[in-house]
């Protein structure tokens, strides 16, 4: 074996170097409403008549952290409390029963572009007036001179 | 705690099944509940483990549409598995479809979330994910299940370009699963003796790696004889030395009544081979076991800070 003709791996497997593509089945694996049933917390029983909606987060995008303080080791429960489980971005909620914030509910990429579009509208208007200021100075020996 | 551990690699016949059902076989007599499960569509955790060959639609409908999945119960004390077989072969073509229409797959977090021992309130401690090669997209649902990745690989260049594969498939799913951390990389099938060889693959493997995980210092031998032992009679590696010792005393006893010594059902391997075999399984599955407990003291360590 001669390592020097294999590349190094450790960003990989670490996540400091990104894969070649990515994931095939990401867009596959989406959150899906399953039950409106009231969600107990351990040691908190009094809470039990609150309603809340759980969602089917899928087990493989990070449903592992029931409590977002502790390591994510070990499998989660199939149905937690969404305000557990959105980790890292990837799962948009499709309920509406909770009062998710309007930022919430914004595709990101969309966000992102309307973002850069606003800055470019920002940059063309600056342009247009450092432009006309400019021509305006320029112009300013040329209008004095017509005007002796 | 359940931890679930897929066992991959790029590469096919790099020793996948062989080394999850060994691993399985020997936690589960240390006294932890372990359940494999099998997704490869060739389904062949049967001949290593010693069940009927099934055809896997079973897990293929728990991953597709999320039904319950049929599980194989006491195949070992404490060990349980969902079988795979050549239906798992549709589930990449469901993903694709779906996919492309926008609608998701329950996957197979949840399908393997729903399954606990019997008899018992407890969970299972290790759930083990045997994989196929060549299928990306079955790779990855493992992967963006599961909270370890061992590796194992061969010693020859096309085995260890296979790490490179898992690699990428590795990066690729951790967008969908954050938490998956590779535990550690294991040379499998090394012909016994050649620690030469072994030391020289095993720090390439280093270098390769790059302090992302751990290779574990234990190899798992290559025994053709033993490997047709236990295939031929289901038997995982420390089970093969128990039959060894009983056939042994068999042998002894059958001398000393001065009958014939030869049972006409002999064993191909030699009794010292199969226990030095069941020794690296021991060995290797100390290591896993103390790689997780390190990884998680480690995780533990970096929240408090």
């Amino acid at each position: 074996m001669t390592a020097t003709a294999r590349p190094n791996l450790g960003g990989l497997f670490n996540g400091t170097t990104p894969p070649d593509r990515s994931s095939s089945i990401a867009d596959a694996l989406g959150p899906r409403l399953i039950t409106p049933s009231p969600v107990v917390e351990r040691g908190d029983e009094s809470q039990s008549a609150e309603s809340e909606v759980t969602y089917a987060v899928e087990p493989e995008n990070g449903s592992r952290a029931a409590n977002p303080a502790e390591p994510s080791r070990g499998s989660g429960a199939t149905g937690q409390r969404i305000t557990h489980v959105r980790r890292g971005g990837t799962h948009t909620p499709t309920g509406r029963e909770h009062g998710w914030t309007a930022l919430e509910w914004i595709d990101p990429v969309k966000a992102v572009e309307h973002y850069f579009a606003l800055l470019q509208a920002v940059l063309d208007a600056n342009r247009e007036l450092a432009v006309g200021c400019a021509n305006a100075v320029s112009s300013l020996p040329r209008r004095a001179g017509m005007r002796r | 705690m359940r931890r679930v551990v897929a066992i991959a690699n790029g590469k096919g016949g790099v020793g996948k099944t062989t080394l999850t059902a060994g691993l399985a076989g020997q936690v589960a007599a240390t006294g932890l509940r372990v359940l494999v499960v099998d997704t490869d569509p060739q389904g062949n955790m049967g001949r290593d483990l010693g069940y009927g060959l099934q055809d896997g639609s079973s897990l293929g409908l728990a991953i597709t549409h999320g039904l319950p999945l049929d599980v194989s119960r006491g195949v070992r004390d404490r060990l349980d598995v969902v079988p795979g077989g050549p239906a798992l072969w549709d589930i990449a073509a469901a993903f694709t479809s779906r996919g492309a229409r926008g609608a998701s797959l329950p996957g197979l977090r949840r399908a393997v979330d729903g399954v606990r021992p019997e008899g018992t309130d407890d969970d299972y401690d290790l759930v083990l994910i045997d994989t196929p090669p060549g299928e990306p997209i079955l790779q990855e649902l493992v992967f963006a299940s599961s909270d370890y990745l061992i590796i194992p690989t061969r010693s020859d260049e096309a085995s260890l370009d296979g790490l490179v594969v898992v690699a990428q498939r590795f990066a690729a799913a951790r967008a969908v699963n954050p938490d998956l951390t590779l535990l550690g990389v294991t040379l499998f099938g090394v012909r016994a003796g050649s620690t030469r060889l072994i030391k020289r693959v095993q720090s390439a493997l280093h270098e390769t790696l790059d302090g992302a995980a751990p290779v574990f210092a234990t190899s798992i031998r290559y025994l053709e004889s033993a490997a047709v032992d236990m295939r031929s009679r289901g038997l995982l590696p420390h089970e093969l030395e128990q039959v060894h010792r009983a056939d042994k005393s068999l042998r002894i006893n059958r001398l000393r009544q001065g009958a014939r010594v030869d049972t006409g059902d002999s064993l191909l391997s030699r009794d010292s081979s199969a226990a030095r075999l069941a020794s690296d399984y021991a060995e290797l599955a100390q290591e896993v076991l103390t790689a997780m407990t390190q990884k998680e003291a480690q995780a533990r360590v970096e929240v408090a800070v």
